[in-house]
């Protein structure tokens, strides 16, 4: 599998490792279009591991968790990184492990050179109800990705072998091409780069500084609030409604709004579990939601689901991702349940990310819709936004001090 | 003769697992043998994280032949006077087939019998395992966590299975045995066929994997040992970690490095814990001071691996800077606002937040050192119980729950608080179960006292599936209330607190008002006889046998420092002649005073002789006894009463203690009272079983090892 020129760019380790799991008979997505803590929590992985139909799919998910944001002095902890997350139901148990060490080949690791471990590990995704066992993948002591046997999914057991993998993308590529820290990842190779400026390192650090001033400084704790109940209101209207996914979706947008606050020290114990919980039971009542909405739709065609989604979604921005917008709507949740990192959350292939204008291929362009105004008619629309709840212009000013 | 090579391959099995497994199968494959009557040799072990094998060598050929049994009459009762058979036996012998003749007689729990016998000959040694393996292997992993898998720990990846040379063929977990292994799944992948258990070995050393978990144990203590003596020191809490590490590599391989500037900000506590639990790395220190640099373990050959080695310091430097990251932010809320946040905190959903569980602590720590009479460190153990639990609002100690209190103390010194308070947070979970380090100061004991007392008072008010009405614990310990209690005495004893745990108890029950579903009486009651109960195993574990524990305990102390001094006293004077004379005096004493009621010595009556001499006797020994007794000099007691024996056993021979007349019968059953009170007052001597095979805690260790094989107590993980 292992083609004879390795990668040496960020882009090369994306291709291997899609392309990888392609040819396993993965469907390869596109990320959804807000912020989530955890590839995991991707409405197309979140809930199609709920219902009964067969899944296997695999996407590059950026990923947000403002509370690891190290203002770029770690070399590799971000508040802002992609993950290339794996979903596949009904899996020969043995086989995954054995993809995994193969994966890593092909994307040009001589495993020989290295010190590779799979050490055991628990998941729980506190916001999902996810529980799941297996193990973190350690390269060279580095936790590369994990690697989970999921047990249940918003509360509800599974019944069927179904792993759940992932990789930090930007640690893979760091590790592969032996880069000084995560900023040192090329994005182009070095023929490349003839014509278009290098000096990304430090551009990048600066973007991880605004992100850290932000989180721990500057973010307008009345007004995150403001908005975690807002959306929080919204949820519950949409579940009203019998819009579980748009309900799903407001739910999962609270999430990195809490980890700001926690961030800020804004958030206490009581308050944090309170609001968790709150954005626990709207992600439950949304997969039960869902669970009712596709009853009598065959489940493996997806697009008829889509369809069968509310009317105001399929509005502008459905055609720029192939999936309908609504499920793109719904999606992560966060996976750090008490302190900081815990095991759980860290071991995944968390880490990565890469701060402002660091957008290779999957998210570049919903990034760039979300500098613009928060305000978003379309619920959709919104939500591809969400980002935007991150007022940009305020973090950069801050973060230049 | 037979040799009998099994050997389970699967993903990574975590290193808590590996231990259970082995033992489990290993000691299930002796019993089934054991139990078949079918004798071997020796047998052999291997683990590591992805395999598990066993050897059994001198195999019989097979199962023995056994006798199938079809039970009929007795035979006292089979024939008559004649000799005849009773009808009944005739009934019976037609029923199984034979002729009365045919029967046999044998033994039974109702005398002997006849019946009729068949002989089943035995499995052949390959069919009897064939059936027999897959089962074992199933119930040897049915207490373990299983992932992927319905019957192993993790998915199965092969099995090979070998009797003398020939498969054993069977399915197990997705697996089919076969004659083949594999090595390492980077370094030697690709299968290799066995021959036998030595081959087998030759062929994993060949190929780095070392199979035996003591060996690679060894070896990485070593290495890891060599390179920390390279870089100038030693490795700091390596020692305490190599169980772990050893059963989580095949290729035990070790590597060092820098360790980035900033970790030299961590506390040491931190910095080790972040290195042990995050990167299997110990770091090196020299004297007390902590070197830049770090000894890691892995799973691949040392050298080579420039990638691994840089690799490894970038991860551990993400670590550590992490740890920094989080301990600096913990750091800008002192303790004091730290404390004010426990309010939000969730001590026990029923029994209130960590805010009130401090508060009550406060309280028990008052009344502790007023109990005491450490009136000098109520101060600072009230400052102490404030601050104790604060540190769990931490960061580092939402990371790593291990080092609660030892944050809390580390804040609290750098905060300036002075030595007794920052240590009793500090030390406030000593003694860790299998510890023997206690609290250093007085503060620190009665905070670790308290905080246990008051855990298992709250828990014990509540109904729930903690504890039934009895106090026992249901489905072993699910709310790990022994070692709470093993904590707490060995607080007590170890620490020669001569502390009141009733009244303390009740204190605590008093503190957390409407909080429990049970009345005082009925709290205290069932705690204080799991206490009671955990106090002999405590005691058992130290040493001391079941009689000299109730003999002392009958004596009636309250004061477990007191009740220990009493032990030892007694293990003092274990087996000597006249610790056995005192104990056959005490049982003589017991029957004749036992039922009499209590009277006094009337010394008009005494008529001189024996009478007077053990009047003598008992004038002279009681202020000894009570003297030894005050100070705690148990043994000493012990043979100021032992010099009452002659005049005892003198008075026992020339005097009529059942006189008719009641004066003197009152008067001489009361000598005898006073005799036994004396004694009482050490120990109910009669309790003792002098004779008896005294239960020391290595001879109950290894009554329990005789359940397993004698070889694998020592040899379970031997590598050869």
């Amino acid at each position: 599998m292992t083609t004879a020129s390795t990668p040496t760019t960020l882009q090369g380790v994306i291709e291997r490792l899609t392309g990888f799991w392609h040819a396993q008979g993965c469907a390869v997505l596109p990320p959804c279009s807000f912020e989530v803590p955890l590839g995991l929590l991707h409405p197309e992985a979140f809930f199609r591991l709920l219902d009964p139909g067969p899944w296997r799919a695999a996407f590059v998910q950026p990923i947000s968790r403002p509370s690891d944001a190290r203002g770029g002095e770690h070399p590799y902890r971000t508040a802002r990184h992609l993950q290339l997350q794996v979903v596949w139901k009904d899996v020969e148990p043995r086989q995954p492990r054995d993809l995994v060490i193969k994966s890593l080949r092909h994307v040009g690791f001589e495993l020989e050179q290295h010190d590779l471990r799979f050490v055991d590990q628990r998941l729980h995704v506190e916001a999902g109800e996810v529980r799941g066992r297996g193990w973190r993948v350690m390269l060279d002591g580095l936790r590369l990705g994990r690697m989970t046997f999921l047990e249940s999914v918003a509360g509800t057991a599974l019944g069927r072998p179904t792993v759940e993998l992932s990789y930090g993308v930007e640690l893979v590529a760091m590790a592969r091409t032996q880069a000084a820290d995560i900023f040192a990842v090329p994005w182009l190779a070095a023929a490349e780069l003839a014509g278009a400026s290098d000096g990304a390192r430090a551009k990048r650090r600066e973007g991880e500084k605004e992100l850290h001033a932000y989180a721990v400084h500057v973010a307008d704790v009345e007004y995150l609030r403001r908005s975690v109940d807002d959306l929080d209101a919204e949820a519950l209207r949409c579940l009203d409604a019998g819009l579980p996914r748009i309900a799903y979706e407001h739910a999962m947008r609270m999430l990195p709004l809490l980890d700001v606050l926690e961030s800020r020290g804004a958030l206490s114990f009581r308050e944090r579990s309170q609001r968790l919980g709150a954005v626990r039971a709207r992600v439950t009542e949304s997969a039960r939601g869902y669970l009712e909405s596709i009853r009598g739709v065959a489940p493996h065609r997806r697009s008829d689901r889509g369809a069968a989604g509310p009317p105001t979604d399929s509005g502008a921005p459905a055609e720029k991702l192939q999936s309908p917008p609504v499920e793109l709507d719904a999606s992560g949740v966060l996976d750090k349940p008490s302190g900081p990192r815990e095991p759980a959350g860290d071991a995944g292939g968390e880490l990565g990310g890469d701060p402002e204008g660091a957008e290779p291929a999957a998210s570049g362009e919903s990034r760039d819709s979300q500098g613009s105004d928060p305000e978003a008619a379309v619920p959709a629309k919104k939500a591809r936004r969400k980002r935007s709840s991150r007022p940009r212009g305020k973090s950069a000013s801050k973060g230049k001090s | 003769m037979g040799d009998f090579l099994l050997e389970v391959r699967s993903q990574e099995i975590p290193a808590t697992q590996l231990k259970p497994l082995i033992r489990s199968v290993t000691v299930r494959l002796f019993e089934e043998l054991t139990s078949r009557g079918v004798p071997f040799e020796a047998m052999s072990t291997v683990a590591t994280l992805r395999r598990i094998g066993v050897s059994v060598r001198g195999l019989a050929e097979g199962e023995p032949e056994r006798e199938k049994l079809s039970l009929g009459p007795a035979v006292a009762e089979a024939f008559d006077d004649d000799g005849q058979p009773t009808p009944a036996v005739e009934t019976f012998a037609e029923q199984v087939g034979v002729e009365v003749e045919g029967l046999e007689a044998r033994p039974t729990e109702r005398g002997e019998v006849l019946a009729r016998v068949d002989i089943e000959p035995g499995r052949s040694m390959a069919e009897a395992l064939q059936s027999l393996v897959p089962r074992l292997l199933k119930e040897s992993a049915a207490k373990l966590d299983k992932v992927g898998s319905d019957v192993w720990p993790r998915p199965i990846t092969g099995i090979l299975a070998l009797l003398d040379g020939d498969v054993v063929p069977f399915d197990f977990g997705g697996g089919t045995s076969g004659r083949e292994s594999v090595g390492h799944p980077i370094f030697s992948p690709d299968s290799f066929e066995v021959e036998d258990w030595p081959h087998y070995r030759r062929q994993l050393d060949e190929r780095g994997v070392v199979a035996g978990l003591e060996a690679r144990r060894v070896i990485l203590e070593e290495r890891v040992a060599a390179r920390a003596a390279a870089l100038g020191g030693e490795s700091a809490g390596a020692i305490a970690q190599l169980g772990r590490w050893a059963a989580s590599c095949e290729i035990p391989g070790v590597v060092d490095g820098d360790l980035p500037p900033e970790a030299m900000a961590l506390p040491f506590e931190l910095l080790r814990t972040v290195l042990a639990e995050r990167q299997e790395a110990a770091a090196v220190t020299r004297g007390g001071d902590v070197l830049p640099f770090f000894v890691a373990v892995m799973d691949r050959p040392d050298g080579a691996g420039e990638a691994a080695r840089e690799g490894r310091r970038r991860a551990i430097a993400g670590d550590v800077l992490d740890a920094v990251f989080d301990y600096e932010r913990d750091r800008q809320v002192p303790l004091v606002e730290r404390a004010r946040r426990l309010e939000q905190l969730t001590f026990h959903h029923r029994l209130g937040t960590y805010a009130e569980k401090s508060e009550r602590l406060r309280e028990l720590v008052a009344l502790a050192c007023d109990d005491l009479g450490w009136h000098e460190t109520t101060a600072h153990a009230l400052e102490a119980a404030s601050l104790a639990k604060a540190d769990l609002t931490t960061s580092a100690v939402g990371s790593f729950p291990a080092l609660h209190g030892v944050i809390g103390g580390v804040m609290a010194r750098s905060e300036g608080y002075v030595e007794p308070v920052w240590q009793a947070i500090y030390d406030q979970t000593l003694p860790t179960p299998g510890g023997a380090e206690l609290p250093r100061g007085r503060a620190g004991q009665v905070l670790a006292v308290a905080d246990r007392l008051g855990t298992l008072v709250g828990l014990f008010g509540l109904d729930g599936d903690a504890v039934d009405p009895e106090g026992r614990t249901q489905r072993g310990d699910p709310r790990g209330l022994r070692p709470l209690a093993a904590g707490l005495l060995r607080l007590i004893i170890d620490g020669g607190m001569h502390l009141d745990l009733d009244l303390l108890a009740a204190r605590a029950v008093l503190l957390y008002g409407e909080h429990l579903d049970f009345d005082a009486e009925s709290i205290l009651r069932r705690l204080q006889s799991f206490l009671d109960r955990r106090l002999d195993h405590v005691l058992g574990a130290a040493g001391f046998g079941a009689d000299e524990i109730e003999a002392a305990k009958a004596a009636g102390t309250r004061d477990l420092p007191d009740l220990v001094r009493r032990l030892e006293g007694l293990r003092e004077l274990r087996g000597t002649a006249e610790l056995r004379q005192l104990v056959s005096t005490a049982r003589r004493l017991a029957r004749m005073v036992d039922e009499a009621p209590e009277g006094e010595i009337d010394p008009e009556l005494l008529v001189g002789g024996a009478e007077s001499e053990l009047f003598d006797a008992l004038a002279d020994a009681t202020p000894r006894v009570d003297a030894a007794t005050a100070e705690g000099r148990y043994a000493e007691a012990l043979r100021a009463l032992a010099r009452l024996l002659p005049a005892l056993d003198r008075f026992f021979i020339e005097v009529l203690v059942m006189d008719e007349d009641d004066a003197k019968r009152v008067h001489r059953l009361a000598l005898l009272q006073t005799a036994r009170r004396l004694g009482g007052r050490v120990a109910r001597l009669a309790a003792l079983e002098p004779d008896a095979h005294v239960t020391t805690d290595l001879e109950a260790a290894a009554l329990h090892a005789s359940r397993i094989p004698p070889w694998l107590a020592s040899r379970s993980s031997k590598t050869d």
